[in-house]
């Protein structure tokens, strides 16, 4: 069984020009194609060749072997990005046409990684990150958290009736700079008869419709937390021994785009402390609905009292996850599916699918579920590729003769990993020469 | 040759020898602040070290295999010793030769390269603090430049209203200077008294509020969401003492603390 190389000539789109063109000496007519071990390409065809003049820059050409009359198997894609040609020289064999470029895969390198919620978003985010303050981030499963008691505390609010009641393991002091009389301190688990929690971080969500125009949000935690925007980190507050949660944090943005919003906050209980020993997290999202003044009738969410209410300004639609054992995280296949996806939307990697899912690579393999990749927002693609293989997160490739990404888990690529008791045996009689070099 | 990873970490440097003798080799390492003990400098020298020993790797050059293999295989081909090894495929070239035949040029990584690279990314995960996916949270960092600035929010101070003894008065005028939110009243006597006492809360000449502080009650709070601009002016009045008589309000201190808070959103402006 011995195998020839043919390649095709095909447009940018993928509809090919030329098909199969044998790579041998015909007539005057040659095609000769290398495919390097670092997805770079090279045909040199003979000026007289089929498909020499269809080679332009960003023609693709696709090499693959055949075997007899078998179909040809595709072996990689290259996108053209050089083409040199001798049209005169004095000996025939010198006068070629040489179209070097890369795997196809490099179409990933000529797309970059959009914000969160897409170009002319505010905020936006500058990096992406796979943690809790990812957007993308299921919540589907996280819990509707518990209210533990009034921020404020008093005997009328400003309506005239009797306040709610406060955390009874708070003492009386109000939180200074707060505004918002009808505030509440919530957490993802009630507190125990002291009044207390063990030492936890827990997580808090909610997506809210704003408009156009000015967005703040008045917020602390106790002991600890940090506050995030559409994936922007705005506030990471203060540690102990700093008490927090004693004063507001005043986040905001002054414009942020209509649309639905995606607010996230990380906060930690310290177990240190004697009894009681409250965790507790409160907020105020305000905007300028009737004025520029942070009034009541400016509230477009808060913590409260209704925290089952559909009503994020009741209180409602909080979520949270409570004490996770690991930081919540997402998969490489999820996290890079919604970067492909929000890039193929703006009209981007058209043709384009994924050879992998959420929860498993192309071969199959789990991914791990991480809080550690990161990609870098107007970064093309294909640098987050090449980090994604640097961190250890993934490796990825273009499927030879299709249009499919493919990416597997680090280190899983193939079979070695896996061990196989008999790995097929190359010897004198099937390798015409071996080269090793050794190093230190 | 002896080897040693000069290893720095939080608290200094510390060096891992491999116990070799002759011409010394020192490898600098930086373990980072989460390596925080002599202990695991020590534990990181030595894994380092096993990524720096002699590495081979083998090119093999087939005209054609029954099997055309894919990067992340295992083949068996001739090490550098001669021997054949499993050894995996790292890069694949294929060209053809000047009859148009397939060759196909496997550049193959050794075991212990495999191992090498896994054990980089485990080193170069503990150095930078990021050890599969329990990091301790996300950097601090606004990255965008036009936020509002982070800090605390601003409470407004203002002077609190003192009626010794509690009688039927007009407060002082307490001329506001900066858009503010009067979110509480706090009402403190030094003595429990035998009735009621009305309070009233005026914005610039008009009542926002008014209340009674409750026979026997000493401290009597008032939540609130009083708006007030620059230009308005705020006062507390005692509208009535209602049963009590001035022998019952004598050496009594009646204060009323407001609380209040910067009302302003655009802070950034």
């Amino acid at each position: 069984m011995t195998r020839r190389v043919v390649v095709s000539i095909l447009d940018d789109d993928g509809t090919p020009i030329v098909e199969d063109i044998d790579c041998e000496f015909a007539g005057g007519t040659w095609v000769q194609v290398e495919d390097t071990d670092t997805g770079a390409g090279q045909v040199t065809m003979s000026p007289a060749a089929e498909g020499a003049d269809d080679l332009q820059p960003d023609t693709l050409v696709r090499f693959a072997t055949q075997d007899g009359d078998d179909p040809a198997e595709p072996f990689a894609t290259i996108k053209i990005r050089e083409i040199d040609r001798t049209p005169v020289a004095t000996s025939e064999g010198e006068r070629t046409t040489v179209a070097a470029g890369v795997d196809w895969f490099a179409e990933f390198d000529d797309e970059v990684i959009l914000p969160p919620f897409g170009y002319d978003s505010v905020p936006a985010a500058t990096v992406i990150r796979s943690d809790w303050t990812n957007p993308d981030l299921a919540v589907d499963d996280w819990t509707t958290p518990v209210f533990l008691g009034a921020v404020f505390s008093g005997d009328l609010d400003p309506f005239g009736d009797p306040t709610g009641a406060p955390i009874s393991s708070k003492d009386r002091s109000n939180v200074e700079g707060a505004a918002d009389v009808f505030a509440g301190w919530i957490w993802s688990a009630a507190l125990d008869g002291d009044g207390s929690r063990p030492g936890e971080t827990s997580y808090f969500h909610i997506a809210v419709d704003l408009d156009a125009g000015p967005a703040l949000w008045d917020w602390t935690a106790d002991d600890y937390g940090q506050s995030a925007l559409d994936g922007v980190v705005f506030d990471s507050g203060v540690t102990p021994p700093a008490v927090m949660w004693r004063d507001i944090r005043p986040n905001g943005v002054r414009n942020v785009t209509e649309g639905t919003h995606v607010f996230r906050f990380r906060c930690e209980n310290d177990g240190r402390y004697g009894d009681p020993n409250p965790a507790a997290f409160m907020c105020t999202i305000y905007q300028e609905l009737v004025s520029q003044f942070k009034e009541l009738d400016n509230v477009v969410a808060r913590t409260g009292e209704n925290v089952a209410s559909a009503d994020p300004v009741l209180g409602g639609t909080w979520k949270c996850l409570h004490a996770p054992s690991s930081p919540p995280g997402m998969t490489w296949g999820h996290f890079y599916r919604r970067q492909f996806e929000r890039t193929q939307a703006d009209g981007g990697l058209d043709g384009w699918t994924l050879g992998f899912d959420d929860d498993e690579d192309s071969d199959g393999n789990e991914w791990p579920v991480t809080d550690q990749i990161t990609a870098i927002v107007n970064g093309t693609h294909g640098a987050f590729f090449r980090a994604s293989r640097d961190r250890g997160f993934a490796q990825v490739a273009a499927r030879p003769g299709e249009q499919v990404l493919d990416a597997w888990v680090w280190g899983t690529r193939g079979d070695f990993h896996t061990s196989p008791p008999s790995p097929p045996a190359w010897d004198d009689t099937s390798a015409s020469m071996v080269s090793a070099t050794r190093r230190r | 040759m002896e080897t040693v990873v000069s290893v720095q970490w939080a608290g200094g440097f510390t060096p891992v020898s491999d116990g070799g003798t002759g011409r010394r080799r020192v490898v600098p390492f930086n373990a980072g602040q989460d390596c925080v003990t002599v202990e695991q400098a020590v534990a990181i020298g030595e894994a380092q070290l096993a990524l720096l020993g002699v590495r081979d790797s083998v090119q093999v050059e087939v005209e054609d295999v029954d099997v055309w293999p894919g990067i992340g295989d295992a083949v068996l081909a001739p090490g550098f010793d001669g021997p054949p090894e499993v050894q995996q495929i790292k890069a694949l070239r294929l060209d053809a030769d000047e009859n148009g035949w397939a060759r196909l040029v496997p550049t193959l990584g050794s075991a212990a390269e495999d191992f090498d690279a896994r054990q980089a990314l485990r080193l170069d995960a503990l150095a930078t603090g990021q050890g599969g996916g329990r990091s301790a949270g996300a950097a601090p960092s606004n990255l965008i430049t036009s936020g509002v600035p982070t800090g605390t929010a601003r409470k407004v101070t203002i002077s609190p209203w003192s009626f010794s003894p509690p009688s039927v008065t007009d407060g002082p005028a307490w001329p506001v200077d900066e858009p503010t939110l009067v979110t509480a009243l706090v009402c403190e006597l030094t003595a429990a008294t035998a009735g009621d006492i009305t309070v009233e809360f005026v914005r610039t000449g008009v009542t926002a509020t008014f209340f009674d502080i409750p026979e026997g009650d000493t401290r009597f709070t008032v939540l609130g969401a009083l708006l007030a601009v620059p230009g308005d002016s705020l006062k507390v009045n005692v509208l009535d003492v209602g049963d009590n008589t001035d022998e019952d309000l004598e050496g009594v201190r009646l204060t009323v603390k407001p609380t209040a808070v910067s009302a302003a959103m655009r802070v950034n402006e």
